[in-house]
């Protein structure tokens, strides 16, 4: 018996939660706070490599300097949401691999972790061109009819298809 | 207040997420592979939703739109890019956030490389003029583009949307029925134990 909620379930609360971010005049993002988190650093190792405004200026997010910004806030909250749904829910450990990759390449942690970085990177570099990511493009974005929003789930979906199904060729899991 | 607010906004989002099994990798990586749809139509109905909702308050003058700018290089060329790293990464970069808490070690790699990411577009966009501005075509939605007024259109886009869900649900039910699964290898979500308990 699962404890999990169902795509229905899960659907409709989020559809009402993310109604009222609206309502409070925010919306959704996750993108700028990798760039203020990475612009904190970079600021703090060298003023000079790349001005405040370059960072402010990408595509994605509000024009705000860097701060600890409502969307920077906006994730340390996702953060503690899992951890207090896998705390309440007593999950237990995670496995150090995911099951289903382990299954299809084998017992090589390395090759994982080196799978997620990659996949990080290009995640947050493709986010950065387009302008924003899941959460901002499809959740908010796709919720206000934004044609930008549309055209990045297709084109998300356009090469994740091929890409996941590449991945596990001649792989019956 | 306003951070506190989105700090409680993001704790609801996060466990929201993790209640529906979106930090997991495999129900990620099965969506891609077509296998288990339970995160698109989870995705896709609080779209339709959150969609109708809205443009009934914006009608009211209750909300302000706030867009990403369309841009149509950009937004593909980076989606294309995104979706090769959600691939690979089984995490988008909220859900690696999460996914992070969870203790997932493999999550933290998606994070740091995330950084990397944003760090390496950074300065491409500062040293080598990477830009897409030309391609702009400013915040957008369909209101603009079809001749109605936006909560009607609002109703339709929304019907549409879950259409697709029904549609996407019953290929999935049918699939499921001619090749039955163990459960347990497939997605561990109320979902699709539901849809099992129904057969």
């Amino acid at each position: 018996m699962s404890t999990k909620w169902s795509w229905v379930q899960g659907g409709i609360i989020l559809g009402l939660w993310n109604l009222l971010i609206f309502l409070s005049g925010n919306h959704l993002g996750t993108t700028t706070a990798y760039a203020q988190t990475a612009g904190y650093i970079t600021q703090f190792f060298s003023p000079q490599l790349i001005p405040v405004s370059t960072w402010t200026a990408g595509t994605c997010g509000t024009s705000s300097g860097l701060m600890v910004s409502w969307q920077w806030m906006l994730v340390l909250g996702t953060f503690i949401g899992g951890l207090a749904g896998s705390l309440l829910h007593r999950e237990g450990p995670a496995p150090e691999v995911p099951e289903l990759w382990q299954r299809r390449f084998g017992d090589r942690p390395r090759l994982r972790f080196g799978h997620a970085f990659l996949g990080g990177f290009l995640l947050l570099f493709g986010a950065r061109i387009a302008g924003g990511c899941t959460s901002s493009h499809i959740i908010s974005g796709m919720s206000q009819m934004a044609i930008s929003g549309v055209l990045f789930a297709l084109a998300v979906f356009a090469a994740g298809i091929p890409m996941a199904t590449f991945l596990y060729r001649r792989a019956d899991l | 207040m306003n951070l506190l607010w989105a700090l409680i906004f993001g704790i609801g989002f996060g466990y929201i997420l993790q209640r529906v099994g979106a930090f997991e990798y495999q129900n990620i990586v099965n969506a891609l592979r077509l296998k288990d749809l339970t995160i698109p139509k989870f995705m896709l109905l609080s779209v339709a939703i959150t969609s109708v909702g809205l443009f009934s308050l914006y009608s009211g003058g209750l909300v302000v739109l706030d867009m990403i700018v369309t841009n149509p290089v950009a937004n593909i060329v980076g989606g294309l890019i995104f979706g090769a790293g959600f691939a690979l990464a089984g995490y988008c970069p909220g859900t690696s956030i999460g996914a992070m808490a969870e203790g997932k070690r493999d999550a933290r790699y998606t994070v740091v490389g995330g950084l990397f990411g944003v760090l390496t577009y950074t300065l491409l966009q500062q040293y080598a003029g990477l830009s897409f501005a030309a391609y702009d075509a400013g915040k957008i939605n369909l209101a603009d583009l079809i001749p109605l007024n936006p909560f009607s259109l609002a109703v339709i886009y929304s019907a549409a949307i879950i259409s697709i869900i029904y549609l996407v649900d019953a290929w999935e039910q049918k699939k499921d029925a001619r090749t039955p699964k163990n459960i347990t290898t497939k997605n561990i979500s109320a979902g699709t134990v539901l849809n099992h308990a129904q057969e």
